[in-house]
This record gives C-alpha cells, structure tokens and sequence, in this order.
C-alpha cells in the first residue's frame, strides 16, 4: 500500500481476491466469472440442464463469486460457499465468518463480516490451508448470505484432509487443500440428494503445492 | 440479461464493500475505477483478455464427471470444474491476467501484489513476466520461510521480492512496511 501510494503514477497494484476498496470486488468478480459462464455452457452441453447445487470454496471467496455470479438469476440452483472451519466452529480456531456469524466491520478498505473480539480487534483465524485462513470475506458474499441467495457451511480441517485423499484415490486428481474443502460439502450434500440430481463442485486448484504439508501431517519428511 | 446488478456506484453490495481508506489512496482508485468502467465493456479489451485466457491459460477448463466420487459419496452426481487444470495450476491466474492487461492499457509498467501462501504472487509474477511488467510481491518474513518453493518460483519469474519483518498476519492493505528492510532476491527485472 505505502508502495503504492509513494509510485503510483507507474504502479498498478493487483489484488487476488474479491476483497479490497472499490472498484477491486467487483473487478475480480468480473475476470473470475469466465468460470461460471463456461460452466453454464458446458453442463448444457453434457446434462442439458444446469445442476441442481453449486458447490466452491471460501477464503476471501474469488473462486466462489467467479462460478456463482453467472448463476445468481439462475433459478434452482443452490450457492453453497465452503469456508474453513478448521479445529471446529465451537473451538474458535477456524476462519468461517459467514458460518460462525460473526458481526461486520471494516478489513482492508470494505465493510463485511469480520472476525473480531468485542472490541472490533481482528481475532486469529486458523485453516489447515493457508489460502482459506482469512479472517474476512469479500463483501458480496457477505451481501448474498443476508438476501439468502447463496448458504454458507464450513468443513474442518480433519474432513478437508480426508476428501483430498478421498479425490486422490478414486479419481486421480490430487486436489488443492482450498479445494478440497469444497469437495468435503459435495459429498455431504450429494449424499442426501438422489442420483437423478447434480452438484457440481469447482475444484479451483491443484495440490501440488500442499503436498509437503500433507505430508508433514502425516509425519513424513519429503 | 443479468437481472441482479450489485454493486452500486459507489462499490456498495447492499451495506457491506465501499471504500474505507486513507484520503491517499483514494486518486489512485478514482483513477482505477474510472479506467476499469472504460475498459471492462470494451470489445478490444475483452477479447486481448479472452485471446490470453484460452492460448496461455488453456481455457475453457474441462467440466469432468467424477463417477467414482459419486459412488463413493452415494447420491447425486457430481461434477468438477477443473481450474486445477489452468497455467499455474488454479483460479487465481483469470484475474492476475485480467488486472495486468488493464495496467498495460492505464500505461503502468510496474506491478505490485501482497501474497501470503504465494499463490497470487506466482500468478502474478507469471503474468507479469509474459507482459513484460515489472514485478514486486511483497511477503510476510514467516511465510517466506514456509513457502520457499513458491518464493523461488516467484524469482524463476523475475519478479522482485520483498518482506516485511514482523508484520502480523492479515495486514495486508492498511499495514504495508517499507521495502526498503526486505532484499531482492533476483535482479531488477528488465522493463523491456
């Protein structure tokens, strides 16, 4: 930020998530929603029809508004955002303040659901994955919580971790540890639903990257 | 035809987003946004954007049945959108793209990005390199530590890396110390 103010006639600075000052939520929004517009075309094209529940991932929540805006006039189609619920909701130790209902406040220039102690001091969050570990959440989210367009539920670490071995094994793709908390909710929910429904599931990254964490969990030393 | 139409002008999704920082910061994002509402419907920028999405991205990512997952979960199927597929391996890139082509059209030659884990660093530095931008990320001193492999992918790329010492966690934004306690781990990189 210093940096940008000091350079800015030359400088342009890039933020990775749907968070920040106006106009960034919406601007990352808009270049992450060719996921979405793919998306729609494309199970078109396989199901002809659109699935029935779309299931992403919550940091701050880039992934998530990419392939849920196209959707948002889309009628019966469920927006679930997975944040991390990391030890548990009830241990504190997590980074889901949509699902822990965690009052607003303001976080790197825009008011949204924050987590914070009674005095508004940012609390410290926790996630198995380093890029769910944020204790905001991009303003839209927190705006398609309170008109109730998209729900939001949160995966712990332990249930994360068994659905990237769970990818791993049965189909050959070894997920992010982001992603995979996404996965986890899919599984859940398709379990209650019938095998006439769809859900489909961005997977929004690889875990190549996470590998030494995982095994580092496990007690391994690559 | 979208029917939904947030945000407002102001950047406000009913009570939450806005613009909550120091009167400093606030031309360059006027001159953001006004530059973002002229390019973002622009024919020529959407299809520079849409060119670099499908031939160094590889998009569109496939959409895969997951046949085995669904028998093992047991109910309705399930299908993945597969970003993991993208250059650099997730999401992140689609908007690392979109922001530096509109840095090149504003005429800004260098690029600035905070990462934690590196992801939206290595996105960054990826782009930056295939534009010829200058980079600079900037990185908490305990995460450089635990994500050297994507510090070292960062330098690969030619951008210039900077740290800041002691900087809690999630200060992004409001807390950046200066880049003048960090080293450069590579060379300026050339702004050719």
């Amino acid at each position: 930020m210093r940096d940008w103010v000091t350079n800015i006639s030359d400088t342009f600075y890039i933020i990775g998530t749907v968070a920040g000052p106006h106009p960034y939520p919406m601007m990352v929004r808009d270049f992450q929603a060719v996921i979405g517009i793919e998306a729609k075309e494309q199970m078109q094209e396989m199901i002809g029809r659109q699935p029935d529940a779309v299931v992403a991932c919550v940091g701050g929540g880039s992934n998530a508004m990419g392939i849920f805006y196209p959707y948002i006039d889309v009628e019966n189609v469920r927006l679930i955002g997975v944040e991390a619920a990391g030890h548990g909701i009830e241990s504190g130790k997590h980074a889901a303040p949509l699902t822990a209902n965690s009052p607003a406040g303001v976080l790197h220039g825009n008011r949204t659901y924050l987590m914070q102690d009674e005095n508004g001091q940012i609390i410290e969050t926790h996630s198995v994955s380093a890029g769910l570990d944020y204790p905001g959440v991009g303003p839209e989210h927190a705006w398609l919580k309170d008109i109730k367009r998209a729900e939001y539920v949160a995966i712990t670490d332990d249930e994360a971790m068994e659905a990237f071995h769970t990818l791993c094994r049965t189909e050959g793709i070894i997920p992010a540890l982001e992603s995979s908390h996404a996965i986890a909710h899919a599984m859940k929910l398709a379990a209650t639903m019938s095998p006439d429904q769809v859900v489909l599931v961005n997977l929004s990254g690889r875990g190549d990257k996470d590998i030494n964490t995982v095994a580092n969990l496990a007690g391994i030393t690559l | 035809m979208q029917l939904y139409d947030m945000p407002d002008a102001r950047g406000h999704f009913g009570p939450y987003g806005g613009t909550f920082v120091a009167e400093t910061l606030i031309e360059a994002l006027e001159e953001l946004r006004v530059m973002y509402e002229r390019y973002r419907h622009d024919p020529e920028f959407l299809a520079e954007f849409a060119y670099d999405l499908k031939h160094f991205v590889g998009r569109p990512s496939p959409i895969y049945y997951a046949e085995r997952l669904t028998k093992q979960a047991g109910g309705a199927k399930i299908f993945l959108k597969r970003e993991d597929l993208n250059h650099t391996g997730a999401h992140k890139v689609n908007n690392t793209i979109g922001q530096a082509l509109l840095a090149k059209r504003m005429g800004k030659p260098r690029v600035i990005a905070e990462t934690g884990a590196g992801q939206h660093g290595v996105a960054t530095a990826t782009i930056a390199a295939r534009l010829g931008l200058e980079c600079v990320v900037y990185m908490g001193a305990e995460d450089v530590k635990r994500q050297a492999p994507n510090v070292f992918r960062m330098k690969l790329l030619g951008a210039l890396w900077c740290l800041w010492k002691a900087a809690p966690r999630h200060s992004r934004m409001h807390s950046m110390k200066p880049c003048a306690i960090g080293s450069p781990i590579s060379q300026t990189p050339s702004t050719s």
